[in-house]
């Protein structure tokens, strides 16, 4: 009897701890615990924040209606970082604290580079795709993979499709008002980039402090300087700000923004300045065949209000946690970070369901779907459409 | 010139809505001694309620104006009475905390009723470019600087004629001699909140014109309080044309020495002239005698 208790201990012993050794956070038997870190409550990107919210739920929900992964449900933790950098660390510490296996969204540029070190030390697979930010992928971190293009690329390539296209045998001049953080440092290479690639006769850049709602010596300095192709470098309201000021003086410009551009509240405040004007996106548009199963989702899965919301972050978001979805499932019931992270860097095509071509990341490159096409807004009617095909740059 | 002169027409305007705001700090101010840090935010909150008169419950433009100007007016009172008035007698730094929580309270309101969204605000006067000699001014803009000018006066006014007004002067300069004297001091308070919230709301409406109705639009309370304390903050006139200094300079600066100047030209200024007049351009020297 004495025997058999002692084989009983070792046994439940041995049992613990192997489930111990094994047991990654974030991970049991019935379900895996994603993070997610967005600005939930800054007055200006909030929008944007539950737009990603609605691609991660999507994903989430469609993958949990097919069994989750390998069986266990797919929950996401949403915490917010108001686009503080020392919030978004404090989220991450606390999402790591509650026990999640992998990020599917870390805050936007600055947030990204503030969580980079822990997000490395821990190994936490992690997805960056709500803000582009080159140097978490470069140089490759084993754990971190991004997909998307970079602000520069996607701007270098609105200018290089305006300076081909659209200057009707005026001389170039660039100039770019941008904003003064990461974000705007991104914004500004493409100018620099620009200038050096295309030899364009160039304004001094112009910086603002963010929340700047006035631009009228801003553009005031560009129209002086006779810049005709203008870098809007603001992430949402800033942007029909510059262009109404530039609007009044008349001026004759081609005006390039970043993906927030496309968003119907900028293109409603467009509206008024009557300019057509780009933008740029590595993802089918909403409306567009790629984005067509993705719609058929958001209609089955989300609110009515919800799906009214949603936006090319919903996109983004969506294929990322697609992606992440795939690569969990590619490691069958023995799921851990390690792991994820080996299937992520392996080389296999990832499905995004149309919203991006088929995304492969290797040992060497952690970054995917950097192709971008080129979109214009007419602000007077509010149509879109992409004038290029998916290029590199 | 030319340069010159739009910049200054572009500080003039800016300088305006810094002006409006800086006025309704003064208002309360000069009769309660209060500091109101949740001005910015009462502005929005303004601006968010005549967005939906227009936009949601489509009033025409004529009606917009009274009906904004009374729910101003309602807004303030209720603050005063539902906030403020229990502070009564309590040390003025209790006061001014509370000021902030109301500040956070109508931040998280107004997203809470109207969400994160940013929306155009059009009113009929708006889209059209009016041209003096060589200065572009958008209609919009212009409206600001009527608008302004019509407050200032209006304002001056009604301190210096009305009976109410006088009465509120008479209760920030000696308030248990006003009494005395039959005011009724919790009313001034009422009417002084009230007549702030109607400045700011009509300034919060300007801005969501001018730019859009936004969530982050309290800013424009936090750039304004410089407006309140270079022009003197017993002195509502003083504080608008405080306003227009801080808009001009900072336009003045962006455009001719370095575009980072333009949020700190004006605190730089005010370090100046505090150092100088320490009540502010146009507030009164306090004299003590011991």
């Amino acid at each position: 009897m004495k025997m058999l208790f002692r084989k009983a201990l070792l046994a439940a012993g041995v049992s613990l701890f192997a489930t111990g050794a094994m047991a990654e956070q974030g991970v049991t038997d019935t379900e895996v615990v994603f993070g997610n870190i967005v600005p939930l409550t800054h007055p200006v990107t909030a929008s944007l924040a539950y737009q990603v919210i609605y691609g991660n739920t999507v994903a989430a929900a469609e993958w949990n209606e097919k069994g989750g992964i390998n069986g266990r449900k797919i929950v996401i933790k949403d915490e917010d970082d108001a686009y503080v950098p020392a919030n978004t660390v404090q989220a991450l510490q606390k999402l790591i604290d509650e026990g999640v296996f992998a990020m599917l969204t870390t805050g936007a540029g600055a947030g990204v580079a503030a969580t980079l070190p822990i997000l490395e030390e821990q190994a936490i697979p992690t997805m960056v795709n709500f803000s582009p930010y080159e140097p978490a992928v470069n140089p490759v971190k084993p754990s971190i993979f991004m997909i998307g293009a970079s602000y520069e690329d996607l701007l270098f390539g609105e200018i290089k499709y305006i300076v081909e296209n659209k200057m009707d045998g005026k001389t170039p001049k660039i100039g770019v008002i941008r904003q003064d953080d990461d974000f705007g440092k991104q914004v500004e290479t493409a100018f620099t980039r620009a200038i050096k690639d295309f030899g364009l006769d160039y304004a001094d850049p112009l910086t603002f402090k963010r929340g700047q709602k006035d631009f009228g010596a801003e553009i005031l300095k560009m129209r002086a300087a006779g810049v005709n192709i203008l870098i809007a470098g603001g992430v949402t309201s800033e942007i029909p700000a510059m262009a109404k000021e530039a609007a009044k003086f008349k001026m004759d410009l081609q005006i390039a923004t970043v993906p927030t551009g496309q968003l119907t509240p900028i293109v409603k405040l467009m509206q008024p300045t009557g300019f057509t004007y780009f933008s740029g996106d590595y993802v089918s548009p909403l409306g567009s065949k790629g984005a067509e199963h993705f719609e058929a989702m958001a209609n089955k899965y989300l609110k009515e209000d919800e799906v009214k919301g949603l936006s090319r972050y919903s996109l983004t978001a969506y294929a990322a946690s697609l992606i992440m979805f795939q690569a969990a499932e590619a490691c069958g019931k023995d799921l851990t970070r390690a792991c994820i992270s080996e299937k992520l860097a392996s080389g296999e095509k990832f499905e995004t369901n149309g919203v991006t071509q088929p995304i492969s990341f290797s040992a060497d490159k952690h970054i995917a779907a950097t192709a971008t096409l080129v979109v214009e807004i007419d602000s007077k009617t509010g149509a879109s459409k992409a004038v290029t095909e998916l290029m590199d740059f | 010139m030319d340069l010159f002169l739009n910049l200054v027409a572009s500080g003039l305007v800016i300088g305006s809505v810094y002006g409006l705001i800086g006025m309704s700090f003064a208002i309360i101010f000069r009769t309660t001694g209060v500091l109101n840090f949740a001005q910015g935010e009462v502005m929005m909150l303004v601006a968010y309620t005549a967005w939906t008169l227009t936009h949601t419950l489509l009033f025409p433009f004529w009606l917009l104006v009274p009906s904004t100007i009374v729910l101003a007016a309602l807004i303030g009172m209720a603050i005063e009475r539902l906030f403020i008035r229990p502070m009564t007698g309590q040390p003025i730094f209790a006061i001014v905390m509370v000021t902030i929580g109301i500040a956070i309270t109508l931040r998280s309101l107004t997203t809470l009723v109207w969400g994160h969204e940013f929306e155009g605000f059009s009113v009929p006067f708006s889209g059209g470019v009016v041209e003096i000699g060589p200065v572009f001014l958008l209609t919009e803009q212009l409206a600001v600087l009527i608008l302004f000018m019509a407050v200032s006066a209006m304002t001056w006014a009604f301190f210096r004629f009305s009976r109410v007004g006088m009465a509120m002067r008479a209760t920030s300069q000696d308030e248990t001699a006003a009494l005395l004297m039959g005011v009724d001091s919790r009313r001034m308070s009422s009417f002084a909140w009230a007549i702030s919230a109607i400045v700011s709301g009509l300034a919060g409406v300007m801005v969501s014109v001018l730019f859009a109705r936004a969530p982050d639009m309290w800013h424009f309370g936090l750039k304004s309080f410089p407006a309140a304390i270079l022009g003197g903050l017993d002195s509502p006139i003083g504080a608008g044309f405080g306003g227009l200094i801080i808009g001009v300079i900072g336009e003045l600066s962006a455009g001719y020495i370095w575009n980072g100047l333009k949020e700190i030209s004006g605190l730089i200024l005010i370090i100046v002239i505090l150092m100088v007049r320490p009540y502010g351009l146009f507030g009164e020297k306090e004299l003590e005698r011991v």
